[in-house]
């Protein structure tokens, strides 16, 4: 009995043996991850396969295609002041994204790319993580001041 | 002994047995089932609804999702009917390769079915076998297309992407690899002795009631009905292929009586000859573009000027889809119509569930592959919750007039 005791409280401080679920927690090096001995590698994927997306907020003029031929209506076009100019960028929901690839196409700069990468699971689909050109909003967001507030105004 | 009474059972609309909310309603005299009701509508998801709000690079990704499994067939379809329209030539390249991922897909359907159909009937080694091999097809689809499943190959006028030499070797593998499982596969589901004992003599389907309720794909195959969209109404590569024609049990020699083993035939001979129909385009696979050139802006721009209405048909796996669209000056279509293949064969049930026993509906109900999310209609529903019959007159009173209020509209 104090054996059992003595375990349970000697495994509630031991170093745990399992990864975290959000492969986020991954190393970027699966092969490194697979020393510890932990995970199994996961199944290679070819040349061509529509994962994660990329997005270049230099290089994209906000032209708005891509929010356009979108199936999933994933993607939003926010306005945006760069260089002290009015312009529009988007961020892209991946929690809503199909893998299309119709953006990617349709992209006249070359801003969004499409990647292999597809560990992409999270706890909050809003999360940094799962929004592509998150970081970019929070600095470029144009905030009107003293513009009435569309949202409240209706309620 | 025999009983006069009759006892109801009801299975369904949520039970193991169907992969799908449906809901039958059997009498039953003992062991044996004497009549059968179907009944639809528990997983209505207004997708043509949806497909009005959308503009037409949408709405293929739309359609793709109509059916996990057709999910190259019904974009296709519509395809075909936006080209209709459209007056579109598809470049002969783009053809071949919508035939190769076509039949690779009819391909991994078969394959699946015969999974489902062997654990229906509790036979799980099959199952996990068939299940197995079928990874080998969905990774070729995975490198052809990008994709495993919603494959997103398909535009209006072509393809999205080429095949290159690395992916024609894989397919040329993949084919070497069914080819040399072929006859291991086929014999375990053609002669084994407990298949058959489950399959033969169970479900018939007589042609005559094949051709009355309209059957379609292999439930009319296996009953001897030879009916095929790409033989009566060739699309894309099919023109070409002059020694396709339907199959038929009769080809592993055995006269067609339309029963579970004939239906479960004819996919078996369906796999053999998707395998033959890719290698012959694969041999004869054309040089040039894949698609018309015009980018997906330009392409709405183009149909947004444009009014008429068009037909697209296609053979799926599981038997003929199709789509009827109006285009009117918009940027999406009018109305949007949506033929899945169990819309025809979900009739063909009422025969087929009669004279059998309870242990064989499982496997009866699975014979014609249903999709029933495909094909679920609306049920009528009145205001207060209550559900009501209709009768057929009623029913096609509103039909004409839902119709006439969309022509009107398109013929101003």
């Amino acid at each position: 009995m104090l054996g059992m005791v003595y375990k349970v409280v000697e495994q509630l401080f031991a170093k745990k043996s399992t990864n975290y679920f959000p492969s986020k927690y991954i190393l970027e090096d699966t092969a490194d991850t697979l020393k510890k001995g932990t995970i199994h590698p996961p199944v290679g994927v070819k040349e061509g396969f529509r994962g994660r997306l990329e997005y270049n907020v230099e290089s994209c003029t906000g032209c708005g295609l891509c929010s356009k031929v979108c199936p999933a209506n994933a993607i939003e076009l926010y306005p945006a002041v760069i260089n002290d100019k009015k312009t529009k960028r988007i961020v892209i929901y991946l929690s809503r994204c199909t893998y299309c690839q119709e953006c990617v196409n349709i992209c006249p700069k070359n801003s969004i790319q499409i990647t292999t990468h597809f560990f992409m699971a999270d706890y909050n689909k809003y999360d940094a993580s799962l929004v592509v050109g998150l970081e970019h909003r929070k600095k470029y967001e144009l905030k009107e001041e003293g513009s009435p507030d569309v949202q409240k105004e209706g309620n | 002994m025999k009983s006069d009474i009759t006892y109801p059972l009801n299975i369904g609309p949520v039970h193991p047995a169907f992969k799908e909310p449906i809901k039958f309603t059997f009498r039953i005299e003992g062991e044996k089932v004497v009549g059968a009701d179907i009944d639809f509508g528990y997983t209505h998801r207004a997708i043509e609804r949806i497909a009005q709000e959308r503009n037409y690079i949408q709405i293929i990704y739309l359609l793709e999702r109509v059916c996990g499994i057709c999910s190259f067939s019904h974009p296709m379809a519509y395809c075909l009917a936006i080209e209709d329209v459209a007056g579109i030539e598809v470049p002969p390249r783009a053809r071949y390769i919508r035939t190769i991922v076509g039949e690779l897909e009819r391909l991994h359907s078969h394959l699946l079915w015969t999974g489902v159909a062997a654990h229906e009937i509790g036979f799980d080694t099959l199952f996990m076998y068939t299940w197995n091999i079928r990874e080998k097809v969905l990774d070729c689809l995975e490198e052809l297309t990008g994709n495993r499943i919603n494959y997103a190959m398909l535009t209006i006028g072509g393809v999205r992407r080429d095949i290159t030499a690395d992916n024609a070797q894989t397919i040329h593998q993949v084919l070497e690899y069914y080819e040399e499982l072929y006859n291991r596969t086929s014999e375990i589901l053609l002669d084994d002795l407990t298949l058959r004992a489950r399959t033969e003599g169970v479900g018939i389907l007589t042609i005559e009631q094949a051709e009355r309720l309209c059957a379609v794909g292999p439930t009319a195959r296996g009953s001897g009905l030879m009916k095929d969209v790409r033989v009566d109404y060739p699309v894309n590569a099919y023109y070409e292929i002059l020694w396709l024609k339907p199959v038929s049990p009769r080809d592993i020699g055995k006269e067609p009586i339309g029963d579970v083993y004939d239906r479960m035939a004819v996919r078996v001979l369906e796999i053999q000859q998707a395998i033959k129909i890719i290698q012959f385009c694969m041999e004869n696979l054309p040089e040039g573009d894949i698609n018309t050139g015009s980018g997906a802006v330009k392409m709405i721009n183009a149909l947004k000027k444009l009014e008429g209405e068009g037909v697209g048909r296609y053979e799926a796996p599981r038997g003929e889809v199709c789509h009827y669209v109006i285009l009117d000056n918009q940027e999406h279509p009018v109305q949007i119509k949506v033929k899945a293949p169990t819309y025809s064969n979900g009739f063909t049930w009422a025969p087929m569930l009669t004279n059998i026993e309870i242990a064989d509906i499982p496997i009866v109900v699975a014979s014609i592959d249903p999709c029933v999310a495909c094909a679920d209609r609306m049920t009528y529903v009145q205001a207060d919750g209550s559900r009501t019959t209709i009768s057929w007159e009623e029913l096609r009173a509103k039909s004409i007039q839902k119709y006439k209020g969309v022509r009107r509209q398109w013929m101003k």
